[in-house]
């Protein structure tokens, strides 16, 4: 009994052994760090003499705008080890992996004839190989910032899997005077604040502009006539007419996703509701009909939904209803009065504005309204707008005081990276554009 | 006699040059004795090691005991975390999330410029070990005090998670102070923050029970390794009956040599098990040689630059080791992934590839006498826990 009790132990051990043995070694990664990942942007190699400036300009915009995202970190020029003199010898990648680069990017420009020609590769450095194929872009020399920001969004895609949003435009309220006597204008800038226009004179007060599908036209408040009427202006041409509603005060317009109709608010004997027109004219159709306040509508990116902000229950809350109009149904749930909800060109996430004890935040939320995250909270924060690829919001954020005044603000949606955006003046209400063809 | 005095006076002169030479008129040593080292940091110093803001430091005043600074603390903490409140509100409470930063910029180098220079003075002066129990038990009770005035940034979140809410407070704490003041600042800090949340994501990671018993735990049942194991117990039956008989005929040969019989089948049983496998695999790698290598990896996946979508996916990376422990990066394959797209998994597999290599460079700390045991390694990399939501 006892010896082949003994045995059976012995073969059980003996089992166990062969068990635990062979096959791989498993092992789960759960927990990672989180830090700008560094990359190598040397200067970009000028093919004719003419284009040297050009082409250290080139690859210092790329290298801001990737810096800015704040997912990179730039590799100091002067610590690198050796240079890149070739757009097409061999990289010698334990030099950059000495001084820790992961990503390389390198490129050249050639000028010639008003046009610019940039071609550009991108390394991983630690796997010794490139990170897809390298890529030319050609355009004017007026818009060789564009270049720039097409290759950064190409590395910035690559690496990080995101969509683009470097080659893009915000059009924002320009803002000068005394608080009591401001003086506002439309203005539009690229996203990293170059390239600044104005879009009409300081003659009458402008709010909210707001971007059509394809970027080529902006829809915004004015009250040049009085009382806040919609205009819709033309970006090339600078252009504008007023649409065509009638009956009351509009505002707060927004452009379906398919361009042709303008979803607004419209205030008639003390009652605001929304209403949805076709661009070119028409009837309008009522969407709301409640004794509140019905304002801040954004469609959904498939164009099925609009989001809003309505005080039926009491306070500014945010609620969702068909594109159709008809019930409404209220997502926001936390303490405090919820507005100026914007639907993520995602379609995952809804960024709004909420007060709360006397301070303002921007924040997200899903549409359904859970996993609300507040993403800042400031004096006075307000009126989010993401970035093409629903990553970046940016809004506008006003600092206290007789002197206070407005600025703009971008966010990373994780809530990181809350830096200012680059303005000469003033300025509020910002609208990001969506990508640039 | 007339050499009376000056008998007298070469005495007293004597007597008066001994003393000063010898000493009585000196000031008195101080007394040795025994003292325990105690880490002496003015309330400035804490605050400065607590919220790393880089404040400048005064010298530190040799009278402020330990305890005292420490009700002070939070004191100078909040009025500089008001302005802080642009953070992910995921925070539990910013002091428990600011007090994991203490020790962690004394033991730690990081690449922190501002910080640095007042933690570096601080380390001559607080003892390491120190370091942890000052911050670690007293701050928490006290982060009840502030509570209050840092309700209004948490009371909004209708969703709190606080296991990973320590985390992602972290990066935002020290960031968020600089956002308000010049570029200057605000370049430093984003090289700051990611350290602090470095270094304590990967603290929590070592937090003991972590992912440990998992690991241990997950060899059993997958269809790999009942391919490979297979073979090994089946082996093992056939000796089983062999040995069994073998005793049956020498019991009924002769009950005297019962015990002999049993040892003699438990050493052929034996025997015969290990030699069944091929190589001499040793005995398997312990957990905490296991966590080693974990952790290793821990340090150089960096999830930061990876889209949201891709932060869904969960790889498995398979990837052939060398002796010398370092990974041949021609071998790192992904062999599965879960959620996303492709090209989120191929994102994923990029970061946790990079991960892989980075942190093999030179070696990863392997027992060379268990090679067999890891030369294969699969590697999963779940980002649940770093997702942004």
């Amino acid at each position: 009994m006892t010896r082949l009790f003994a045995i059976l132990l012995t073969a059980i051990f003996a089992a166990t052994q062969g068990v635990a043995q062979g096959g791989p070694l498993r092992i789960e990664i759960t927990e990672g760090v989180i830090e700008p990942l560094p990359v190598a942007v040397p200067d970009f190699l000028p093919e004719t003499p003419e284009a040297a400036t050009l082409a250290a300009e080139l690859s210092r915009v790329v290298a801001v705008d990737l810096t800015n995202t704040g997912l990179f970190r730039e590799v100091p020029r002067n610590a690198f080890i050796s240079q890149i003199t070739s757009f097409a010898s061999p990289i010698q990648y334990s030099d950059w992996k000495a001084i820790n680069a992961q990503a390389l990017v390198t490129g050249s420009v050639a000028s010639s004839g008003g046009r610019v020609t940039v071609k550009f590769r991108l390394f991983d450095v630690f796997s010794e190989a490139p990170l897809g194929e390298g890529l030319q872009f050609v355009a004017t020399e007026a818009s060789w910032r564009r270049l720039a920001h097409k290759v950064a969004d190409t590395v910035y895609s690559r690496i990080t899997g995101e969509g683009a949003y470097f080659d893009s435009r915000v059009v924002f309220v320009s803002e000068s005077g005394p608080k009591n006597a401001r003086l506002k204008r439309l203005a539009i800038m690229d996203y990293d604040g170059a390239n600044l226009q104005f879009l009409t004179d300081s003659s009458a007060i402008v709010l909210a502009p707001r971007f059509s599908p394809t970027g080529d036209r902006v829809l915004y408040t004015s009250y040049e006539s009085g009382q806040p009427e919609i205009y819709v202006l033309d970006v090339a041409t600078v252009g504008k007419r007023k649409l065509p509603t009638t009956g009351g005060m509009t505002f707060s317009p927004r452009f379906s996703p398919n361009g042709q109709s303008v979803v607004y608010s419209l205030s008639q004997g003390g009652n605001t509701d929304l209403y949805k027109m076709p661009l070119v004219g028409g009837t309008p159709v009522r969407l709301t009909a409640s004794a509140s306040i019905d304002t801040a509508p954004s469609f959904s990116p498939d164009g099925s939904q609009i989001v809003f902000e309505s005080d039926r229950s009491g306070t500014q809350q945010i609620y969702i209803m068909s594109a159709n109009g008809g019930d409404a149904r209220r997502i926001s749930n936390g303490a405090g009065r919820y507005g100026t909800p914007v639907w993520s060109p995602r379609g995952d996430l809804i960024a709004f504005t909420k007060q709360n004890k006397g301070r303002f935040h921007i924040g997200v939320m899903r549409i359904d309204g859970t996993e609300e995250r507040l993403l800042t909270a400031s004096f006075l924060d307000e009126g989010p707008s993401w970035s093409p690829n629903g990553r970046v919001i940016m809004f506008t954020r006003e600092t206290q005081g007789a002197s206070g005044a407005p600025g703009l603000y971008s966010v990373d949606i994780s809530g990181r990276n809350l830096r200012r955006v680059a303005t000469d003046s003033a300025a509020s209400d910002p609208a990001w554009s969506p990508l640039l063809r | 006699m007339a050499s009376g005095p000056a008998i007298s006076g070469a005495g007293h002169g004597v007597l008066l040059v001994s003393l000063f030479v010898g000493g009585l008129f000196q000031p008195a040593q101080p007394e040795v004795f025994d003292t325990a080292d105690v880490a002496l940091i003015s309330a400035e110093d804490f605050a400065a090691l607590t919220s790393a803001l880089p404040q400048s430091v005064p010298d530190p005043e040799p009278e402020t005991v330990t305890d005292v600074p420490l009700p002070e603390a939070p004191e100078p903490d909040a009025p500089s975390t008001v302005p802080e409140p642009e953070e992910p509100l995921e925070t539990a409470e910013p002091p428990p999330a600011e007090v994991p930063e203490a020790p962690d910029p004394a033991p730690e180098v990081p690449d922190a410029p501002v910080p640095d220079p007042e933690v570096t003075e601080d380390t001559q002066i607080l003892t390491q070990p120190d370091t942890p129990t000052l911050d670690t038990p007293v701050p928490a009770p006290l982060s009840e005090t502030p509570a209050p005035l840092d309700a209004p940034r948490v009371a909004p979140t209708p969703v709190p998670e606080t296991p990973p809410a320590p985390e992602i407070a972290e990066t935002p704490t020290p960031r968020v102070v600089p956002e308000e003041d010049s570029a200057a600042v605000a370049e430093e800090t984003p090289q700051a923050a990611p350290e602090e949340a470095t270094t304590e994501i990967v603290t929590e990671a070592e937090t003991p029970g972590s992912g440990a018993p998992a690991t241990s735990l997950r060899p059993v049942a997958r269809p790999g390794t009942t391919k490979v194991s297979a073979p090994a117990p089946e082996p093992e039956p056939d000796p089983e009956p062999d040995p069994a008989p073998e005793p049956e005929a020498t019991e009924t040969a002769s009950p005297d040599t019962d015990t002999d019989a049993i040892n003699n089948a438990v050493n052929d049983a034996l025997t015969g098990a290990l030699e069944t496998p091929a190589a001499p695999l040793g005995p398997p790698l312990s957990s905490a040689e296991k966590d080693g290598l974990r952790v290793a990896v821990q340090q150089c996946w960096n999830t930061g630059a990876l889209s949201t979508e891709a932060l869904n996916v969960t790889v498995v990376v398979a990837v052939a080791m060398g002796r010398d422990g370092k990974p041949d990066t021609g071998s790192i394959r992904l062999i599965g992934s879960t959620g996303g797209s492709d090209t989120a998994a191929s994102q994923a597999f990029g970061a946790a590839r990079r991960a892989i290599i980075r942190c093999g460079l030179n070696g990863y700390n392997l027992p060379v006498e268990k090679y067999e045991q890891w030369r294969e390694i699969e590697m999963t990399f779940n980002p649940e826990r770093m997702r942004i939501k």
